[in-house]
């Protein structure tokens, strides 16, 4: 199994509280489901240091051809190895549209059209090590928002068909943490005025348990470069200078699954996330 | 033919119930004047007017007394800026009526000209009888039927004339208030007795919250409503018919003082939940409680307190933390029997309502608890008495540990101690009803007393008010003042003792208690006339 990055010390509070609470739901008992309220690409923040998961299981600095030269960063608690090439384009992104790509995505949650929902069967007794059923999909419906401008815990969301879903039929708990892989999900960005489909490939989730009902994690793993340039030629109003910038950025930082010419297909993209319970009708 | 023995005592059973040992002797209460709240002049509005027409809000606010509304109505004088408001929305009513499409309902008859005074005097007899919900004099009729007359000759409009008639009888006293004065009991049962068109209007707005029917009237004015029979007749009539769920809807809400919910604040950033439209849901969670389980499907009472079923939109099934059971507006759920929510108690309506803008208060809850469910009476807080409640340390980080200090006091502690021990056991809910199991990191403990005893959690506390020998009193009590619209004397507890006992032998259902009050004494007897009884 790769290497993940462990838990973070400050994410981790999960309370004796919230284990109670878990503890009471009766076995059998149908699965936990939560939505997520807020997602974000991880950034690097500091230079060289990002949230993320070691992807390819090496670490990898400007020598690395198995990495592109691509260095590889550390995370907050100073593990190497993480992927997160993304994080160093997304600046450049940003000043090339000149809109908060963040701000997009933030703004598709809270209206409803980005519905990430996890769905986790067998999470009540919460025995370290043991198997959940993870599920990822995506809800709709529209959903009120708290006066923190972030979707309210506790609603009932509608299962979107038209959307993808991911099954790990196997993650495991670890501590305060549900880790899950391998995690492959295609997810609609707003990057310009358009949505278009980011597949992250072969990646890892985790999801912690902060308490009743609240949850955080990230997911990473590897988008493929031509997806995201087919992806982008569809699009109209974007100018060959721009479309061709992030052609350019997106050929000097692919960092992962290099083909026989030693050049990488892949791009690392982690994302982090907030999530609240949700529920899901059933019919 | 030989009865068995079981059939011999389900007879006896039966004769006893339907044959119970009449209400003790009362003293009356002297009769006073309740003006129509708000949703009685609307309901009244919309039964004389139609349903569809704009009918200005916030006259003349409500005033609750003796814990009620109903109560209030009957001590409530009309400011100068009501009466202006009144007079303001008879007018804005009254050219509605009268407006092209709809005056050929409302008026009998096609006048003659600009001026037709017996087409007029037709409509201010027919329509006033039910404005004012008895027959108009002669010189009442001949009065505003000069009215209308007057306004159509200016005017060269018979129905611009009508429309100065109808503000008339919409202004008057007589439709504001519901005046109920009695009259002499010819039959000599009684000194004084309600006449059988105030006891059209006392039934009416009991169960219907709204002006008699024509039915009614004409009930009225064949004698019978104060005929035991005939008063049965239409109390049976008026019960079974759907519009009762909304008079004793009103009832329940004015009980657990529901309508303070249209003025819910609390603070955002803390409960992220509260919304412009919470405190509407949760009212109509409780009242679909009551009408649902208490009159739909005639349940006990009590049962309120400890019911597993609910009825939410998706707003409180967010808040609630469960699956919303429909999509759109309300639905039953069923609460999870593990957890300590349950019953009315666990609703956002009173968690909400009896909390402060920004935290919970175990002291409100239990002081609601106390007097308005329990009916026991609580002394005020001491005027030098510092109220306030400590902040959050590192000693004392639950409300639990921070009221302790109000306990401990001997200045505080005695009406504390009655208030804040019941209190305590709703900790698991914060200021507008969501579940918590903590507070600052520290476990909620949610244990608490009542009289005596011990519970553990909310769902402890509902069934000690279920049990307690107060609550189906308390309940009786304030369902005579609401219809009665008075406190009640000391020397009429016979009569309320007679009607728990009768309402505990009836197996707490609502729609006995209401025939046992309306044909008691307590519903039909009028007092003396006091001059201090009515504004």
């Amino acid at each position: 199994m790769r290497r993940r990055a462990p838990l973070h010390a400050h994410l981790a509070i999960f309370s004796a509280a919230a284990m109670t609470a878990l503890g009471c739901q009766p076995q059998g008992s149908e699965p936990t489901v939560a939505v997520v309220s807020e997602l974000y690409f991880a950034s690097e923040e500091p230079s060289g240091v990002s949230v993320g998961f070691d992807l390819d299981e090496r670490t990898s600095d400007e020598n690395d051809t198995g990495g592109c030269g691509i260095p590889d960063l550390q995370d907050p608690e100073g593990r190497a190895g993480i992927d997160n090439s993304f994080a160093s384009v997304l600046p450049a992104l940003e000043l090339t549209e000149g809109v908060a790509v963040q701000a997009l995505i933030q703004a598709a949650v809270n209206s409803g059209e980005l519905l990430l929902m996890f769905e986790m069967d067998g999470l009540e007794t919460w025995t370290p090590g043991a198997c959940v059923g993870l599920s990822v999909l995506r809800g709709t419906g529209e959903p009120k928002l708290g006066s923190n401008d972030r979707l309210l815990g506790g609603q009932t969301y509608d299962r979107n068909l038209d959307a993808p879903h991911h099954a790990i039929d196997c993650a495991e708990i670890t501590g305060a943490t549900l880790e899950g892989s391998p995690f492959e999900y295609r997810l609609p960005l707003q990057i310009f005025d358009e949505y278009i489909d980011l597949t992250l490939l072969d990646g890892v989730i985790e999801i912690d348990m902060l308490g009743i009902g609240e949850y955080r994690g990230r997911f990473g793993g590897g988008v493929s470069v031509q997806e995201v340039k087919d992806n982008m030629a569809m699009i109209d109003g974007v100018g060959d200078e721009v479309r061709s910038l992030i052609d350019t950025v997106l050929n000097t930082r692919a960092d992962l699954q290099p083909d026989a010419a030693g050049i990488c297909q892949q791009i690392s993209v982690v994302f982090e996330f907030t999530a609240v319970s949700a529920y899901l009708f059933e019919d | 033919m030989r009865l068995s023995g079981p059939a011999v005592a389900l007879l006896a059973l039966t004769l006893l119930a339907g044959c119970p040992q009449p209400m003790p002797d009362i003293t009356p209460e002297p009769p006073v004047l309740r003006r129509l709240t708000a949703a009685q002049f609307h309901n009244t509005i919309g039964d004389l007017l139609g349903d569809d027409l704009y009918i200005p809000e916030g006259l003349e606010p409500d005033l609750r007394a003796g814990g009620l509304l109903e109560v209030g109505a009957s001590k409530a004088a009309l400011s100068p800026r009501g009466t202006e408001n009144f007079e303001q929305a008879a007018y804005v009513l009254a050219e509605q009526a009268m407006a092209e499409d709809r005056r050929g309902a409302l008026v009998p008859c096609t006048p003659t000209g600009p001026v037709d005074s017996a087409c007029a005097e037709t409509f201010v007899s027919e329509f006033g009888r039910r404005a004012w919900r008895r027959p108009l004099t002669d010189d009442e009729v001949q009065r505003l039927t000069g009215v209308a007359d007057q306004g159509a000759s200016t005017l060269g409009d018979f129905y611009g004339g009508l429309e100065f008639a109808l503000a008339g009888l919409l202004l008057a006293p007589e439709f504001l208030y519901r005046i109920e004065l009695g009259e002499a009991d010819p039959t000599g049962a009684w000194a004084r007795r309600y006449s059988d068109y105030e006891m059209a209007s006392r039934l009416s707005f009991l169960l219907w919250n709204s002006t008699p029917d024509d039915e009614l009237l004409d009930a009225a004015e064949r004698g019978e409503l104060t005929q035991e029979q005939g008063l049965r007749v239409q109390l049976e009539r008026l019960l079974t018919s759907p519009r009762s769920r909304e008079g004793l809807r009103a009832w329940f809400a004015d009980f657990l003082q529901l309508a303070d919910l249209d003025d819910l604040y609390k603070e955002t950033s803390v409960f992220m939940h509260m919304s412009d439209t919470l405190g509407a849901s949760a009212r109509e969670e409780t009242l679909l409680t009551f009408e649902t389980l208490a009159l739909e499907e005639a349940g006990d009472l009590r049962d309120l307190l400890t019911t597993r079923r609910t009825f939410i939109n998706r707003e409180l099934a967010a808040l609630y933390d469960m699956r919303a059971p429909a999509r759109d507006g309300f639905a039953e759920a069923a609460l999870d029997p593990d957890r300590p929510r349950r019953g009315l108690l666990g609703q956002a309506s009173f968690l909400s309502l009896h909390a402060h803008p920004v935290s919970s208060s175990p002291t409100l809850r239990g002081r609601f608890l106390r007097e308005v469910l329990l009916c026991q009476d609580l002394p005020g807080a001491l005027a030098d008495v510092d109220t306030s409640i400590p902040p959050v340390s590192e000693e004392a980080r639950t409300l639990r540990e921070r009221v302790q200090r109000h306990l401990e006091d001997p200045s505080c502690g005695g009406c504390h101690r009655l208030m804040d021990l019941p209190g305590l056991g709703l900790e698991h809910f914060d200021g507008i009803g969501r579940y918590r199991a903590s507070e600052e990191g520290v476990a909620i403990d949610a244990s608490g007393e009542l009289d005596g005893i011990q519970f553990d959690d909310a769902s402890g506390l509902a069934s000690a008010i279920h049990d307690h020998p107060d609550f189906i009193p308390c309940a009786v009590q304030t369902f005579v003042r609401y219809a009665t619209g008075v406190e009640e004397r000391q020397d009429q507890q016979d009569g309320l003792d007679w009607l728990s006992d009768q309402f505990a032998l009836r197996k707490h259902l609502v729609a006995e208690l209401v025939e046992d009050l309306v044909t008691s004494p307590l519903f039909r007897q009028a007092g003396t006339i006091s001059e201090e009884a009515s504004p």
